[in-house]
């Protein structure tokens, strides 16, 4: 699932209506939600502020289930620092997220796009950054908090944060250039028709990366392998080490069908009866290697 | 290719960062307080950073020098020392301890090398027959272009003279051109070959130079003076055909003429800390290795004893017939 977290319902606007997200009623939640009917897409609206943005977060994911293979994108407004290469209207991605008192935080930059690099300081109310030189620099209200409460749930590479800006974050702009309400939405959403695209291609990358590391054993084998353990009445820690072993064997080509048919094929009258004898049984019948170049 | 690179602000400003930068014109450099914010973050992914590789140069305020793992063998050391001052490498070895041991996947590598030298300087007084493995955590000689690292060690070793002393570069890159960067006279840098079979390589050693480039370095580091060992180690017995592979490793190294003139062949079993294996098995899933059936002793994986036997003097005999090897010189791990 692709999580997508917000301050203000104006940020989620355009990605809730293109992609069809209905707000979910009667949920126990400190904070708006908006799911795909696939489950595909979440939107959360969390408030402003730091608080808002750690605890909505939290109950958010709570809610949904997060974990490993899921994604956070955190998306916003921002203001940027003076001439650090940032205007009003870029996408900026954060590849480095700050905040007073608070340890910095590193988001993988592994799936999707760059854009543009920046970091992202969070702040309680707007007031003057300013950029060390290497980056480009913006100021937002809630980024570092939504990612600690989201790094709980999901690892960095899973972490996302795209900011548009929206006015300077300087006290040498007159009013930071600050834009009125109507200006700011129009901005939002052109950022999100550039955005809508890319966030399909993260959420490929992101499955198609994450598929790869999962273990599964072909489907007739798995049945076999349960009905094995249930016949050999299998502790948890053997039925691991079966499953290894047979997991082992279907990676280096060697057929293991056989050898759990044949077990299961075996009377209840032949099967050693204790425990013990059912382990020698085990190693002996399914455990040993069948190479031919072992001892 | 590494797009992004953590530097360490402390570190920013050294030669050594300023070279590494300088070699990565295309990459975005992010200043960071601590290498650590980086380096431990929670929740990592560690095939997938592999993958996608990023570098983080820091400054090592811990220590640089350990004694040797139990694991490792020492060859016949009195005294067996490894420095780290690198994580990581480009390989992506299906065995490799690294991806049990370390949080993250990124290449990791420290600027203040001269912190470093001043600590093994203490370390190598006490020492008598004294090996010193630099490249364990790392493959330094495979990112020479790199980091340069393998010439701070030639100068450093030529400045020892101090009989008794090996200090270790250990790789799996066929490169030949960084042998020239380095010095023999000192007879104290010893380069060595990690190698396997063919098979091995190729099916559990991804983004690695071939067996054949390997053995041609090995042979090219011997004719420019050079102390050269091999190790076998971990030896890979995986399903039928391993005896066949090693057979023609040892051919291999027959066939070059190298094996009577190695300083030393290190051999042994697979094996690796039982905590390290379950994450293995978590992260590279698609390996056979990490599945294959282990017993655990002393909170170690490694081969049961009769097999590890059967397969460490079959590969032996292979060495000593086939590749030409005096017995003195192979160097069998034993736990």
């Amino acid at each position: 699932m692709v999580i997508i977290q917000t301050a203000l319902y104006l940020e989620a606007k355009t990605p809730i209506e293109y992609l069809k997200l209905r707000e979910a009623k009667n949920v126990p939640l400190p904070v708006r939600l908006f799911c795909s009917d696939d489950k595909r897409f979440a939107a959360v609206v969390t408030g402003t502020g730091s608080l808002n943005a750690c605890a909505g977060t939290a109950a958010a994911l709570t809610y949904l289930g997060a974990g490993r293979g899921d994604l956070f994108i955190n998306f916003g407004i921002a203001g940027a620092a003076d001439d650090c290469g940032l205007c009003i209207g870029d996408i900026a991605r954060c590849v480095k997220c700050t905040a007073e008192g608070e340890r910095p935080f590193y988001p993988d930059i592994i799936f999707g796009s760059r854009f543009k690099l920046a970091e992202i300081e969070t702040v309680k109310k707007v007031t003057d950054i300013s950029s060390d030189g290497c980056l480009p620099k913006a100021a937002d209200m809630e980024l570092c908090h939504a990612f600690s409460a989201a790094n709980m749930f999901l690892g960095p590479e899973s972490l996302i944060s795209y900011k548009v800006i929206s006015d300077y974050a300087s006290k040498t702009a007159e009013n930071g250039g600050r834009l009125d309400e109507k200006a700011v939405e129009t901005l939002v959403s052109a950022a999100w028709k550039k955005l809508l695209p890319e966030i399909e291609k993260v959420s490929e990358e992101a499955s198609s990366a994450f598929e790869k590391n999962a273990r599964e054993l072909p489907s007739e084998v798995l049945t076999l392998y349960e009905n094995v353990c249930e016949k050999l009445s299998l502790s948890y820690s053997n039925r691991e080490i079966l499953k290894n072993k047979l997991w082992k064997d279907c990676l280096i080509g060697v057929s293991v069908k056989d050898r759990l048919y044949e077990v299961l094929g075996v009377s209840e009258d032949e099967l050693p009866k204790d425990k013990k004898g059912r382990e020698a049984f085990l190693k002996e019948r399914l455990l040993c290697e069948s190479g031919g170049d072992n001892p | 290719m590494i797009d992004i690179v953590y530097v360490e602000k402390e570190a920013m400003n050294t030669p050594f960062a300023k070279g590494v930068l300088e070699k990565i014109p295309g990459a975005v450099t992010v200043p960071i307080d601590r290498w650590e914010d980086v380096f431990y973050r929670k929740k990592q992914d560690y095939a997938l950073q592999k993958k996608n590789r990023k570098l983080i140069v820091g400054v090592n305020r811990g220590g640089f020098v350990m004694e040797g793992s139990d694991n490792c063998q020492s060859a016949g050391a009195d005294s067996f020392y490894y420095c780290s001052f690198a994580k990581n490498c480009i390989g992506g070895c299906d065995y490799c301890y690294l991806q049990g041991m370390l949080r993250s996947g990124y290449l990791l590598a420290f600027a203040n090398m001269d912190d470093c030298f001043r600590e093994v300087e203490k370390v190598l007084n006490k020492g008598k027959k004294t090996l010193l493995a630099v490249s364990y955590d790392n493959d330094i000689y495979a990112l020479e272009g790199l980091f340069g690292y393998v010439k701070m060690w030639s100068d450093f070793a030529k400045k020892q003279n101090r009989q008794g002393l090996t200090i270790e570069v250990r790789t799996k890159c066929g490169t030949k051109s960084f042998i020239d960067r380095a010095d023999s006279s000192s007879g104290v840098l010893a380069f060595t070959w990690s190698v396997s079979s063919a098979e091995n390589i190729r099916r559990f050693e991804p983004q690695t130079s071939p067996l054949a480039a390997r053995l041609d370095a090995a042979a090219y580091a011997l004719a420019k003076g050079f102390r050269v060992r091999l190790a076998l180690d971990p030896a890979i017995a995986l399903g039928s055909g391993w005896k066949e592979g090693y057979d023609r490793l040892c051919d291999e190294i027959g066939a070059r003429g190298i094996g009577g003139r190695l300083d030393a062949v290190m051999l042994g079993g697979f094996r690796i800390p039982a905590d390290y294996l379950k994450i293995m098995r978590r992260n590279a899933p698609n390996s056979p290795i990490p599945f294959d059936s282990y017993d655990v002793i002393g909170g170690t994986a490694c081969y049961p004893k009769e097999k590890e036997i059967y397969v460490t003097e079959y590969i032996a005999e292979a060495l000593r017939s086939r590749a030409g090897v005096p017995q003195d010189r192979i160097f069998l791990f034993d736990r």
